[in-house]
């Protein structure tokens, strides 16, 4: 393929120190790394911060990247950067999870033009509503559900991005969904159709 | 084959790698035949197949700039990078100023007689601990140092220093307070030590006003380093 040849040439120029080429990687990974550091921090500016840190890292360690997947060897920097900001975090105070619900309310990001506006009111609401649901979740969990679910990564890209072995990526995937799955069923049962079946199964079997 | 037929609920691992497709064709059989007579099963799995579809169509947030870097972005960042030396050393000041203010005002205090402070490695441990009071001091604390090196002529502070070293050799804990022999003291250790011990002899009472003085001046020094010290430790590069 050339793109994966275009890849490995810029790779070879960026680590002998030509920023020009790195900046190229930058723009064909900025987005996903975006995606992955907003998805973890729920926050517009941290994820910001912390792409940038990222990329930074990243330009130094170069000469360490070894061959394999880049964008794996790229997304580790940025998961790590990001738990690195949500355990110092998680040291100061937290920020209520209403705030964060207000905040997403006017997330530029969240409007697409393309939709009519109820439409597009309506996503824009249900996405703020999933982002926050992603945020209740433990720091590993919701790496496993964000690399997984949203970002569509498998299990191996998964173990490769994380460092974790299989077997944690998918005990971790697994509990994380679970917990969404009854986060959603409890807050917006009418979101998961499959979901308020069950939930209402469960209360007549409880009677 | 009978492995997986059970009438035990799926996990949600299985759960979770069935929708993934991850499981091997034997495993998969094992999970389908489950679900056909078990409607909460296939009911979570209905819902976790959903949940994936909903976050799969989660709208990509939009860039909020581009990420290419700079020289100066580089720049910038190993200036503050570089600045994490900083940290330690103002650490390690902090704590031998604290020490040695600790030490002379708790002097005051103590039921010392005079040569029962560890005089004795007075000569070649002092100038020891000038030489680490200076290198951790001159740097981050320029002016300071300079007023600190004014009273290093006072036999007290030196003391002091020579002490606080010690102490710092062992962590943060009590002073070092040991008892040695007269003969091992130098001369000038002894001549301080007789001197307070008894004061007697040919001090003249100008001059032990003056050590009062000086005594007082450094107590001050201290308590403006030690201030000095804790107000500049926030703005320090991280």
């Amino acid at each position: 393929m050339q793109g994966v040849a275009q890849e490995t040439e810029l790779i070879q120029q960026a680590q002998g120190h030509d920023l020009a080429a790195f900046n190229r990687l930058v723009l064909l990974y900025q987005a996903v790394a975006y995606r992955v550091a907003f998805r973890l921090l729920t926050d517009e500016d941290r994820a910001a911060d912390a792409v940038q840190d990222s990329f930074i890292k990243a330009y130094r360690k170069l000469h360490q990247y070894r061959g394999g997947v880049f964008r794996s060897w790229l997304l580790r920097i940025v998961t790590n950067t990001c738990y690195d900001m949500l355990r110092a975090q998680a040291r100061r105070p937290a920020v209520s999870l209403d705030d964060m619900a207000a905040d997403q309310g006017s997330n530029p990001w969240l409007r697409d033009p393309a939709e009519g506006v109820e439409h597009g009111v309506m996503r824009r609401e249900v996405a703020a509503f999933l982002q926050n649901a992603i945020a209740t979740l433990p720091a590993e969990q919701r790496v496993a559900v964000v690399l997984c679910d949203v970002e569509g990564l498998d299990y191996r890209e998964i173990s490769d991005v994380t460092g974790w072995p299989l077997g944690t990526v998918k005990s971790r995937l697994s509990r994380g969904r679970a917990k969404l799955r009854r986060y959603i069923m409890e807050h917006r049962p009418e979101l998961n159709p499959a979901g308020r079946r069950l939930a209402t199964e469960r209360q007549s079997t409880s009677r | 084959m009978g492995i997986f037929r059970r009438q035990k609920h799926l996990s949600e691992e299985e759960i979770s790698a069935y929708v993934d497709n991850a499981l091997t064709s034997r495993q998969r059989q094992a999970v389908d035949s489950h679900l056909r007579s078990c409607q909460t099963c296939a009911q979570k799995v209905a819902a976790t197949r959903a949940m994936k579809a909903l976050l799969t169509s989660l709208p990509a947030p939009s860039l909020p700039r581009a990420f290419t870097l700079t020289q100066s972005d580089l720049a910038s960042r190993r200036s503050s990078a570089g600045g994490g030396w900083l940290r330690p050393l103002w650490n390690a000041a902090t704590v031998v100023v604290a020490l040695l203010l600790v030490l002379l005002v708790g002097r005051d205090f103590l039921p010392l007689s005079g040569p029962s402070f560890s005089m004795a490695p007075a000569a070649p441990v002092a100038k020891q601990a000038e030489v680490i009071a200076t290198t951790t001091l001159s740097v981050p604390t320029a002016p300071v140092a300079a007023v600190a090196a004014e009273n290093r002529p006072t036999p007290l502070l030196r003391q002091a220093q020579s002490s606080g070293v010690q102490a710092k050799g062992i962590a943060v804990e009590t002073p070092v307070v040991t008892l040695q022999p007269k003969s091992q003291a130098s001369d000038q250790a002894r001549a301080f030590a007789s001197a307070k011990e008894k004061a007697p002899l040919p001090v003249p009472a100008g001059a032990r006003q003056g050590s009062f003085l000086s005594e007082l001046w450094a107590k001050v020094t201290l308590v403006l380093m030690l201030a000095l010290l804790l107000v500049s430790r926030p703005l320090l590069p991280r």
